[in-house]
């Protein structure tokens, strides 16, 4: 699900915006839960993750909390 | 035959800036120009006597009974085909009049029926009211001669009667199924005395291409044309005006009663929303909420595998209470949630997600959208601004071309259809995107000047050719795009459609829509004056679904196409109240009016109101339940009206999270599908057993009625109450209007609506507020809601589901006009004789390659299951592609679609699913279990049921 995001958001022209886009809806709309396990499966390396998904999972979880709106930028 | 309640003015209303004053028996009157003198003079409250003409339908002129006398004019003009004129003098009575009128009388009586005593339609006859009106008292013909006394009645239709020997031919009813329906089902056939109605080609109404809309049975002004209700229950006594539980165009009726028991629904004339027209189902399908099958009991068990018990409410409520307590104190917080419904009126559906945030304290509360138009929320607040189509129906009257996209109207939205055909009559250009051949491509008087027959899963790569040549032949709205959108998201846009990769020419070979057709598309919307884009499930249901609807806004937005009337983008909503379930947060990221949990405003201001802190954190979506369920974390669900067992896809999945929880409350009107796999079941309402109100597709708000108590003893939001109550969190209502009361307190686009606004106003389109205070019709007019409209980039992904030598077809879905969704209202109705099965539509090349002819068992593989469904071989579907509805549920349609689902939103892709067809001679092994099952679950409600009465 996280690379059908990343999908979506690729085709921003600044890769910056993407991986804010990326992250900012997954923070909108996945529970804790959810991100939590998906942290765990970075940190084991286990997870079939695109670049650009896995750039943006990894600033969320640089990021303390912190809940954004729901708008892609 | 009319309402019991309605005045009938004679001719339709006219709307104009200018009046025209004229005198009436020395009376005078000004009324827009164009109107009638009928008209006029009923606004008057002088009536002309009438049999042929009636405000629904336009003039005719037939029946002479209207004849008037005009100061100037020659002769006796009909007054319902003449138009008023300044200073005109009218003269409606006097002897010469009414000798005519009695001789036209006479001559109608000579080959009528006497029997008004025995007729159904006595005290509410027409002709017998004319026969009054004119001072009849003699027939001097006599009645020996020829005439149509023993014409065979017509009994094919299960709703209604056609009787041709009441019938005096006015043609109202071959005029109402031209005007009001487009069906054209109707005739005069033969001349003179001969004249009689014929459906088709004189074949019985069964047989001939009427949809049963009832707008003939409406129309008639005898009883020709009766409802069979009515001739079995007699005249109605009172009526209360409610709005229809099935689609979402939420026709308004009029429930016409004796005591609690309704003798038949009549079309509101005045519903904002239909006109007073209204389908098979609306009109016909009530039977479900007095049927056999309703289950009025609550009931408990503790193991899906135990049979029921019938208890009391309160045994029944402290045990759900109690089960999801224990729940929460084993599973953790996260572990219940609850899930809505359509059939859930606004305020019934705002309760159930106030229980779960207030009172369950998680934010695990969805509702049916999530399976239908939940992308049409995320792509519509992200590109305009707000979740919610831009216009009303009556729009649709002022566009010049309408792009019809993945929906099928005349099955799934056929009063709203009706109207749009009414305008492709008048001469608007139609193009439609779909992969089926849908009836509206080619129906009486209409042809779609382009159908675009594209692969299933491809809309964004269509989307994306039609958008490039409107960049690139220079058909953007520059003008439109500077002063309403952001010029920078607008520009990156441009380029991106631009691009080669976007031509038509490059996507014909993954669309297969040749190139020539979608040039031509494209520069028949973006030069219309008025372009108007409709769509529906068949944009939503893809892995892509979000990605589509940002699309469709992007091309309106360059095309100018909206903030008017006659463009704009107009989801059609599938459901009486999906649209209101959205509006009234019944979301895990939202609260009422589109707000998300994370807002610290917005959720101090609910806190504030419901007295109790709430949680920022989404809460999970009915596809992530699933998941949780098989992870052991979420174990108790509370459903209200929503048969995910049925209608969400991949059953077999689902049925597995089910068997996992240990809690599932169900409350509903029949043991459905999800029933079958609950611990507690609580007996809810039909629509006619409710109080509240419905928003439909228009964003249109209207009033719910009460016709009857509700059968189990409890309203739906009174059970929700009950249960609240006893998990802790109070709860202290006493009427469904205090609830819309707290909705417009905390809702800035529901400001201005209440109960007493909505009877003062018949209907609200929300925002209602004080920048609106009676609501708007359409939106974006001047400004986005988000102030400037946004382009989003919408790359071309193709699906997940791939076809390849094992599944080499792809699977499509959708209804059909008789049944309605899960089928748990139609199934249990008189529709069963139009439809009693899904059947799997496959192209005649596909069959052949398989030895599948008509009729046969055919066995439906995908990656997800399979089942087995009856044939039906037809060039509606292309090569290649194969579709079925899923309107029962031993079908097991959705034991073949898969998980796949839009990025946004998780939709399912219902749209798209690979599968293989293969001959077959027994069920699947699925339909078999099912059955088991199924019969099980039935024996453990009569088991119930008999251990109740000893």
């Amino acid at each position: 699900m996280a690379n059908d995001i990343g999908n979506f958001f690729r085709s921003q022209p600044d890769r910056e915006d993407a991986i804010a886009g990326i992250s900012n809806h997954i923070k909108s709309y996945w529970t804790r839960r959810m991100r939590d396990k998906l942290f765990a499966q970075i940190k084991e390396d286990s997870s079939p993750l695109d670049e650009l998904p896995r750039e943006a999972i990894l600033r969320l979880m640089a990021k303390p909390g912190g809940i954004g709106g729901n708008e892609p930028t | 035959m009319q309402s019991i309640v309605e005045q009938d003015l004679g001719t339709p209303a006219r709307s104009s800036a200018k009046t025209v004053t004229l005198n009436i028996d020395g009376q005078e009157v000004s009324v827009p120009e164009g109107t009638s003198v009928m008209r006029a003079a009923a606004l008057l409250g002088s009536k002309i006597p009438k049999l042929c003409a009636t405000d629904q339908l336009e003039a005719f002129g037939s029946c002479r009974l209207c004849l008037v006398q005009i100061e100037g004019v020659k002769g006796l003009p009909a007054s319902c085909t003449t138009p008023v004129a300044e200073g005109m003098k009218v003269t409606t009575q006097n002897k010469q009049l009414a000798d005519v009128r009695r001789g036209v009388m006479e001559l109608y009586i000579s080959d009528h029926p006497l029997d008004c005593l025995t007729c159904p339609a006595n005290g509410h006859c027409e002709l017998q009211d004319m026969a009054g009106v004119v001072g009849l008292r003699e027939v001097r013909y006599g009645y020996e001669g020829a005439n149509h006394l023993v014409a065979e009645k017509d009994e094919s239709n299960p709703y209604f009667t056609f009787d041709p020997s009441k019938c005096i031919v006015c043609s109202r009813c071959v005029r109402a199924c031209d005007e009001q329906q487009g069906t054209l089902a109707l005739t005069i056939q033969d001349r003179g005395f001969d004249s009689k109605v014929s459906p088709s080609q004189n074949v019985s109404f069964m047989d001939s291409e009427c949809v049963s809309c009832g707008a003939c049975v409406q129309a008639c002004p005898t009883a020709t044309l009766s409802e069979k209700s009515l001739i079995d229950k007699g005249q109605a006594e009172h009526s209360v005006t409610t709005t229809c539980a099935y689609c979402g165009v939420g026709c308004s009726f009029r429930a016409e009663m004796k005591g609690e028991e309704v003798v038949r629904m009549v079309p509101n004339k005045d519903g904002h929303a239909n006109h007073g027209h209204s389908c098979v189902k609306g009109r016909f399908a009530i039977g479900y909420a007095t049927h056999s099958d309703r289950i009025t009991k609550p009931m408990i068990r503790g193991k899906i595998t135990d049979p029921w018990k019938e208890v009391s409410w309160e045994e029944a409520i402290a045990y759900a209470a109690s089960e999801l307590k224990r729940i929460q104190e084993k599973y953790g917080r996260d572990s219940i949630g609850g899930i809505t419904s359509s059939r859930c009126t606004n305020e019934e559906t705002y309760l159930v997600q106030k229980l779960v945030r207030a009172g369950f304290g998680n934010n695990n509360v969805d509702t049916c959208a999530r399976v239908c138009h939940s992308p049409t929320g995320y792509g519509l607040k992200n590109t305009l601004g707000e979740s919610a189509g831009t216009q009303s129906f009556d729009s649709v009257m002022k566009a010049d071309v309408i792009f019809v996209i993945g929906a099928n109207p005349t099955d799934g939205h056929p009063v709203f259809a009706s109207q749009m055909k009414r305008r492709l009559r008048q001469g608007a250009g139609l193009i439609v995107a779909d992969p089926r051949r849908i009836d509206l491509v080619r129906t009486p008087h209409i042809a779609a000047n382009q159908h675009l027959k594209l692969r299933p899963g491809t809309n964004v790569a269509l989307i994306n050719s039609l958008a490039h040549v409107v960049v690139t032949e220079g058909l953007v709205k520059e003008e439109f795009v500077r002063e309403r959108c952001e010029i920078d998201s607008f520009n990156r846009w441009r380029d991106f459609v631009a691009q080669e990769k976007n031509s038509p020419e490059t996507m014909e070979a993954v669309t297969g829509v040749p190139a020539a057709d979608v040039r031509a598309a494209a520069r028949l919307y973006a030069t219309a004056k008025n372009g108007a884009i409709y769509y529906g499930l068949g944009v939503t249901e893809h892995s892509q679904g979000s990605t589509m609807v940002m699309g469709i806004a992007n091309l309106a937005m360059a095309t100018g196409n909206i903030g008017r009337e006659g463009v704009g983008v107009n989801p059609l909503r599938g459901q009486n109240n999906v649209q209101g379930s959205c509006d009234m947060g019944s979301f895990p990221h939202e609260f009422p009016g589109y707000r998300h949990v994370s807002d610290d405003g917005v959720r101090k201001l609910f806190e504030g109101e419901w007295g109790v802190g709430l949680q920022n954190e989404p809460g999970l979506r009915i596809p992530n339940m699933f998941e949780a369920a098989l992870d052991g974390d979420f174990k108790g669900l509370y459903i209200e009206g929503e048969d995910i067992a049925q209608s969400d896809p991949n059953t077999q999945h689902v049925t597995a999270a089910l068997t996992s929880m240990e809690c599932i409350i169900v409350q509903d009107l029949f043991l459905n599908e999800s029933a079958k796999f609950a611990h507690v079941f609580l007996p809810g309402s039909s629509f006619l057993e409710k109080d509240g109100t419905f928003t439909n597709a228009e964003r249109r708000i209207s009033r719910v009625r009460k016709v009857m108590k509700p059968k189990a003893g409890y309203a739906d939001w009174e059970i929700t109450q009950l249960l609240s109550n006893a998990v802790g969190y109070p709860m202290t209502y006493t009427h469904p209007s205090e609830i819309m009361d707290e909705i417009a307190r905390l809702t800035p686009t529901f400001t201005g609506v209440s109960f007493e606004r909505l009877d003062e106003l018949g209907s609200i389109q929300w925002p209602c507020n004080a920048g609106h205070p009676e609501g708007t019709p359409t939106m974006h007019i001047g400004e986005f809601v988000r102030g400037k409209g946004r382009f989003l980039l919408t790359e071309y992904v193709p699906t997940h589901e791939k076809v390849n030598a094992r599944f080499p077809l792809i699977l499509t879905t959708g209804r059909i006009l008789s049944q309605y969704n899960v089928g748990a209202q139609t199934r249990r109705t008189e529709n069963n004789v139009w439809h009693d099965e899904d059947r799997l539509e496959i192209h005649p090349h596909d069959a052949e390659e398989r030895g599948i002819a008509e009729g046969d068992w055919v066995g439906i593989a995908s990656r997800a299951g399979d089942t087995v469904l009856r044939a039906r071989v037809t060039e509606r579907v292309q090569p290649g592609v194969v579709y079925t509805t899923f309107h029962f549920p031993e079908s097991g349609a959705n034991v073949i679609t898969t998980d796949n689902s839009d990025w946004a939103t998780n939709c399912p892709e219902y749209k798209v699913t690979a599968v293989q067809a293969t001959r077959v001679s027994q069920p699947s092994e699925w339909q078999k279990r099912f059955r088991e099952f199924t019969v099980a679950q039935e024996n453990f409600v009569k088991r119930a049921n008999a251990d109740a009465a000893k």
